[in-house]
């Protein structure tokens, strides 16, 4: 076995924390990290970022049997679980970049604010990525201008969120909406968004309408139009106090009053 | 407003209820149903989401939260606290299981064996549903930010479990371009998350 220079092992850092170098590497890895005088920052560096890409994966339910087979092994196991803390693991020295792990800071009265790193602009940018690749595999050169309409409508829609006395109201859809998620975003002059993804294209002939509730009194908020990868954009202006903000399908044109139930709606609450 | 009591967004947001520290102390401490159930409940979905996204086939992404929630249970005493969330700890569990998988189904060796967490991204307890959307939307943009070899080569690597070797055959780099690759590649979507500007 060969020994390994800290310049070596410090090209290998990305690698290593992604698990993807090969055993007889890896060890020369190790040996040198447990050997070194150097602190190899480099390795925490890339480190913190691996478990930001977990978050690339959208969350799926899993299967009910799986929980019971997962108690299952508990019982039939629980007494062997490792008793003593490991006093110095491979992985300790790769540390989280203070920046990834800051927590939100608690305003007296008010939720946690977002952690600094998440720049609104840059999330609203990319949940536009996101809608219309669905991923981060590729991107669409030619959508470029329409991209980058959504992602000021989005930029604006986020900044009322985070405005004084502003309202919004987090969506999820049933039925003929399966899987449509979004949120409405009102400033205090009852001005606003209604932002969606993933929401299903209507059926023939009908048309997707938002509308503002106030008790059981609804009031026609304008019909959807649906763009590429399910994503839609309403603007929002109401009056008085609203309670709700809901979609139901309508026949095409909309309706005055909805004809029938609400397959996505979500209640209006006040933020910061 | 979403709140905990709603399925898809409780996943891992709880306001109430003993916090995942606790539950994994309990766990640590000895046979405690309830707790290992809790966090069950609490993070099946992000696990069983990254372990479909990284195997693409149900039975074995239901194989690797299996064999990950064994993992937790017998390394509950080896947590940090501090060092990383219960979240992070409990999928970066789940990634290695995953990789481990869909690596045994390759003429590969198997990963050595999981010994701690993974640093940690924090997610705050606020939107459960707008801040995952967001939360992925940031990482998102980091990622479409870089040069498309630096995105492949952390692609294999991290959802199809492709080690250095391989990922130089797939993409037919050279091994020490696959190495400058994932490096800065790594480097620039940490600089893209810390500073929340729109990658160039
Ligand atoms: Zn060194």
């Amino acid at each position: 076995m060969t020994t390994m220079t800290c310049a070596e092992a410090t090209e290998l850092a990305g690698l290593y924390v992604l698990d993807a170098l090969e055993p007889a590497e890896r060890a020369l890895v190790d040996a040198h990290l447990a050997t070194c005088t150097e602190a190899h920052a480099e390795f925490m560096e890339v480190g913190g970022v691996v478990p930001a890409l977990a978050t690339l994966a959208e969350p799926v339910a899993a299967p009910d049997s799986l929980k019971a087979k997962v108690m299952a092994d508990y019982r039939a196991g629980a007494g062997v679980a490792a008793p003593q803390p490991a006093p110095f693991s491979r992985r300790s020295v790769i540390r989280p970049p203070a920046s990834v792990v800051q927590a939100p800071v608690p305003v007296p009265g008010l939720r946690p604010s977002r952690p600094s790193w998440l720049g609104w602009a840059a999330a609203a940018a990319a949940v536009l990525l996101l809608v219309v690749t669905a991923g981060w595999a590729y991107t669409a050169q030619s959508r470029a201008d329409a991209e980058a309409h959504r992602a000021q409508v989005l930029a604006q829609a986020i900044n009322i969120m985070s405005s004084p006395r502003s309202l919004s109201a987090v969506m999820h859809g049933a039925a003929q909406a399966d899987g449509a998620r979004g949120f409405a975003a009102i400033d205090r002059s009852g001005v606003g968004y209604l932002v969606l993804v993933d929401l299903p294209a209507a059926p023939a002939g009908q048309a997707y309408q938002a509308w503002y509730i106030t008790g059981n009194q609804p009031t026609s908020a304008g019909l959807l139009s649906l763009e590429d990868g399910g994503f839609a954009v309403l603007n929002l202006s109401m009056q008085g106090t609203v309670d709700q903000v809901a979609l139901t399908l309508e026949p095409a044109g909309g309706s005055a009053q909805p004809t029938s139930n609400p397959i996505l709606s979500g209640e209006l609450t006040a933020h910061a | 407003m979403s709140g905990p009591g709603n399925a898809d967004a409780a996943d891992g947001e709880h306001s109430s209820g003993p916090s995942d520290e606790a539950l994994l102390e309990r766990l640590a401490a000895g046979a405690d149903e309830g707790a290992l159930s809790d966090l069950y409940d609490r993070y099946q979905a992000q696990m069983y989401g990254l372990a479909m996204r990284i195997t693409r086939d149900p039975a074995l992404a239901q194989d690797a939260v299996q064999e990950a929630f064994v993992g937790v249970w017998r390394n509950a005493a080896r947590y940090a606290v501090g060092r990383s969330s219960v979240r992070t700890w409990m999928l970066s569990i789940a990634h290695h299981r995953a990789i481990d998988i869909v690596r045994r189904r390759r003429p590969a060796d198997t990963l050595p064996e999981f010994e701690t967490a993974d640093p940690a991204l924090t997610t705050p307890d606020v939107w459960p549903e707008v801040a995952q959307i967001l939360d992925r939307a940031a990482v998102t943009a980091a990622m479409v930010g870089l040069p498309r070899a630096q995105r492949d080569a952390i692609q294999l690597a991290y959802f199809e479990g492709l080690t250095q070797v391989e990922i130089a055959d797939r993409t037919g780099a050279p091994l020490g371009t696959v190495k400058s690759r994932v490096r800065l590649g790594l480097l620039q979507m940490r600089r893209a998350l810390e500073t929340g500007e729109a990658p160039s």
